[in-house]
């Protein structure tokens, strides 16, 4: 199918193979995104969710077994072009200081766009464009400092960071965990507008199934290493049972439904988020 | 940033001699009271240092006005603007609010890691801007604190040395000691792995270790500064069952999360916004109010959304208080059961 | 790519659980050893003498049940900056006119001397990782502290504070590999960024030093942060410095330390021996 962005398939990576301490990072893992959708990647600590993003945009590159093809190109391969592509795949990490180049936010934000030879004025659009879209006024936050900065005004400025290079795959590695609900509000807004906007396609990595279910069309599950389950979030995260045994836990309101029609209240069909949980309930209890 | 007490480097005078301390130890077990604390499996006694204080009537902790100021260098920062709270033995609460709203500051003023800059802090009826270095271990050791990356708090290299580390430092002797770790090993369920490197135990194992070290001190009270914000789903259900399990057998709980699905398990909600208490009371309380709920920016729980947008669409829900799961679908069950 | 995973390797720090002699000795007794054999490291400069302290290490580590592969897999990170070290040494080392050459082409001298030299510096090098490795790995931090706290406490009557110094070292050792995987993952967020292909030629140094500060800045602030919530954490536990403290694992002195005590006497005399033999 030509709408297939990434395709990752039976890739197993070991961190420092060949040494004494040789750990796994990765075994069989398998993960496809097709244009324009927002997938979820969820698995408990230490599943390799972190080990599987740095595969798409060529941090890691297969070694030992598996393929990764983004784009089109085959990361394995000496010809593949890593620069280009990391043009493509944005990703967001956990510790947004981590990712910071310059002192200033509107530099920190340029510094991708300055590297594509840019304009003066097309950087400048390009920063006003991406701040604005994470929601931070252009004009307050444009000259402060990156280090002074809330926790949650930073995850909006590295977003920003790599946003400003208009990514075609954005990939947000574990992006909200420890944000306040407000926090977490404001990122969850600006994916909805990207996607909506844009339509860009988006991998969330998250261990919030709630978060999950809420945003996600797709699931990907990874236990210990391996791709265990994946489809479409209704069918994974709808299921009261089976993520147990993964660290994981339905959302709540999975288990909410699943609690109603144990005490025989008929609820039709497979609502998932909120808004169709209440649905339901409404179309099954409406007098 | 200045913490309350002297740095350990400081001149002796202000710390514990080695027989002073000898001499306390003796001192309380034949002289003072004895208290024996519900929970606890082996029977833990409590060892009351304070003097001449009658803790009968007094709350656990007091605080009264409680102000603090950061000094930024260039500017202030008022983190708390005049606080009030009363902590009674036995409490669960919930301290919710935003980023920056001076949950963690209080937290700290509670242990008297931080010395009010106006206002006081009581605990046991000890003012904590007004105490002795040692009544202000004491303090530390009555109200514990787990902070929320158990990776920064680790000093030892073994499971064992690292739960004993509290202990040590209060001059616990052997057997004690040992009996201590060995008792708060159990109780978070650790003993399998007392001999590994904190370092490579799982992120759930490490919060669970991070309480063991406050629990071998033997505290009245522990407060948990969002220990929970980077679990994995059912690593957190596993903290929370302990926490729930510590609770019952008789230790206080201050649990500072923004998950209002964990505050409502407390049996009382403190919001702060802004450095003040914007609301307290019970989470069915909380919850009622509606219109202080919403301004403050608060999530409601999953369920209590559920239950709001039914009644806005026309359901009567009115006569049930909706905050966890179980009340959601009890209320409806009844509905539907009031209806055939 | 396998760039990332270079600290990983350090392991120095690391304690490795396990019941061996070496374990169970009192770590009065390997801080007293671990000195020693530092001590001998700067004497030994002849190919037996330390091929011979090579032995003696190697021998302690086997002992310890260290797998040699992990130790060896903290000098991994280090090996291009020992490369190029060795080459210079090689190259310009100054032997005394007249000494005898393996190599002469053109201005090129290579002296016996310097090729002495570089080998007997590399397996100095490693008998020195191998020392601190099988001190730390060996030894967990409260004993570490406890015993080098117990050595310096005549030390601490006349004011230097003996306990606090040890916790220091302790801690920082701790600290080695969780500041070496941050480090990793600050690289990789930087990466991911880094999308210029035009950069090399003269400018490259340029970028270089760039790079390495800003890797440096989010690797102190995430040092700080951590440093100040430990301090709180510790506070929060009641540390008030070392006095009226009580220690979980107490010292004992066994026949077992004297022993290797003795061990250790032993083969200071015969490392001495080989060198003052071996080296006219």
């Amino acid at each position: 199918m030509s709408d297939i962005i990434v395709r990752v398939q039976g890739l197993s990576y070991t961190y420092m193979a060949g040494t004494p301490l040789a750990a796994m990072g990765l075994q069989d893992a398998t993960l496809t995104l097709r244009q324009g959708e927002f997938a979820a990647l969820i698995g408990a600590g230490g599943s390799g969710k972190s080990t599987l993003v740095s595969f798409l945009n060529g941090l890691l590159r297969p070694r030992q077994e598996g393929q990764v093809v983004v784009f089109g190109q085959d990361t394995a391969s000496p010809t593949c072009d890593i620069i280009s592509l990391r043009r493509y795949v944005g990703l967001v990490f956990q510790y947004p200081h981590h990712q910071f180049l310059e002192q200033h936010v509107g530099d920190d934000i340029a510094h991708g766009p300055r590297q594509l030879g840019l304009s003066r004025e097309e950087i400048r659009e390009r920063v006003r464009w991406a701040m604005e879209a994470v929601g931070l006024d252009f004009q307050d936050f444009v000259d402060r400092r990156t280090f002074s900065l809330s926790g949650g005004e930073m995850r909006r400025v590295a977003l920003a960071g790599v946003l400003a290079m208009k990514p075609d795959l954005l990939v947000l590695d574990e992006a909200t965990t420890g944000l306040d609900p407000r926090g977490r509000a404001q990122i969850h807004e600006v994916l909805h507008r990207l996607r909506a906007d844009r339509g860009m396609t988006i991998l969330l990595v998250s261990n919030d199934m709630d978060e999950v279910a809420e945003l996600a069309d797709r699931v990907t599950v990874l236990h210990e290493g391996k791709t265990v389950l994946a489809g479409p979030t209704r069918e994974i995260l709808g299921k009261e049972t089976g993520l147990e045994g993964y660290g994981l836990a339905p959302p709540i309101t999975t288990r909410v439904l699943h609690a109603l029609r144990q005490a025989d209240v008929p609820i039709a069909g497979t609502p998932l988020t909120r808004a169709e949980v209440e649905e339901a309930i409404w179309q099954a209890m409406r007098p | 940033m200045q913490y309350a007490g002297d740095p350990p480097w400081a001149p002796s005078d202000s710390s514990l001699t080695n027989r002073r301390l000898d001499q306390r130890l003796t001192e309380t077990t034949e002289e003072h009271v004895t208290i024996h604390l519900p929970y606890g499996l082996a029977s833990r006694r409590r060892k009351v240092f304070f003097c001449g204080v009658h803790m009968t009537s007094d709350p656990l902790i007091r605080a009264v006005d409680v102000h603090y100021t950061y000094d930024e260098g260039s500017h202030t920062v008022e983190a708390l603007r005049g606080v009030d709270l009363c902590i009674d033995e036995g409490d669960f609460v919930a301290l919710v609010g935003h980023n920056g709203s001076g949950k963690s500051t209080l937290a700290k003023c509670l242990n008297a890691l931080l010395l009010p800059t106006q206002g006081d802090v009581w605990v046991k009826g000890q003012n904590t801007r007004h105490c002795s270095e040692s009544a202000l271990l004491e303090i530390r050791a009555t109200v514990g604190m787990v902070f929320q990356h158990p990776e920064n708090q680790f000093v030892a290299t073994t499971v064992r040395e690292e739960v004993a580390f509290g202990p040590e430092n209060l001059g616990v002797p052997e057997p004690e000691l040992h009996r201590r770790v060995e008792c708060a090993l159990q109780d978070v369920g650790l003993e399998s792995v007392k001999g590994r490197n904190p370092h490579d135990l799982s992120t759930g194992q490490k919060s669970r270790l991070a309480i063991a070290g406050i629990l071998a001190m033997e505290p009245e009270c522990l407060i948990l500064d969002e220990s929970t914000a980077m679990l994995d789903p059912i690593a957190r259900r596993n903290v929370l069952a302990l926490l729930d399990d510590l609770h019952r057998r008789g230790l206080t709980l201050i649990l500072i999360t923004h998950s209002m699905e964990e505050a409502v398990l407390a049996d009382r909600i403190v919001v702060l916004d802004e450095g003040r208490v914007a609301l307290e009371g019970s989470p069915s309380r909380v919850f009622a109010d509606h219109a202080v709920f919403d301004d403050l920016g608060l999530d409601l729980t999953v369920s209590a959304a559920i239950a709001r947008g039914l009644q806005h669409r026309g359901l009567d829900l009115s006569g049930e208080t909706i905050l966890t799961q179980d009340d959601l679908v009890n209320a409806l069950a009844k509905f539907a059961r009031v209806r055939t | 790519m396998a760039s990332y995973e270079a600290l990983r390797h350090v392991t120095i720090g690391r304690y490795i659980p396990g019941d061996t002699p070496i374990h169970r000795l009192d770590p009065r007794a390997k801080l007293f050893a671990f000195a020693t054999l530092i001590g001998l490291v700067l004497v030994a400069t002849s190919y037996a003498s330390s091929v011979l302290l090579l032995g003696l290490v190697l021998s302690c580590v086997l002992m310890a049940q260290l797998p040699i592969g992990y130790l060896l897999s903290n000098i991994r990170p280090a090996l291009p900056a020992i490369a190029i070290l060795s080459l210079l040494q090689l190259l310009f080392y100054r032997a005394e006119p007249g000494a005898p050459l393996l190599l002469a082409w053109g201005k090129l001298h290579i002296s016996f001397v310097a090729v002495r030299v570089v080998i007997v510096s590399l397996i100095r090098f490693l008998v020195l990782t191998f020392l601190i490795s099988l001190l730390t790995n060996t030894t967990t931090t409260s004993s570490l502290t406890n015993g080098l706290e117990s050595l310096l406490r005549p030390l601490s009557r006349l004011g230097l504070p003996g306990h606090e110094i040890a916790l220091v070292g302790a801690v920082a050792l701790r600290f080695v590999p969780i500041l070496g995987e941050e480090l990793e993952s600050i690289a990789k967020a930087q990466d991911a960024r880094s999308v210029d292909d035009r950069i090399g030629g003269r400018w490259q140094f340029v970028h270089n030093a760039r790079r390495v500060a800003a890797l440096i800045v989010p690797l102190f602030v995430d040092a700080y942060r951590r440093a100040e919530e430990m301090i709180l954490a510790m506070r929060a536990r009641c540390y008030h410095g070392g006095e009226g403290r009580t220690h979980l694992v107490t010292l004992t002195f066994s026949s077992r330390d004297y022993v290797a005590l003795g061990l250790m006497g032993l083969s200071i005399i015969l490392v001495l021996t080989v060198q003052q033999l071996s080296l006219p």
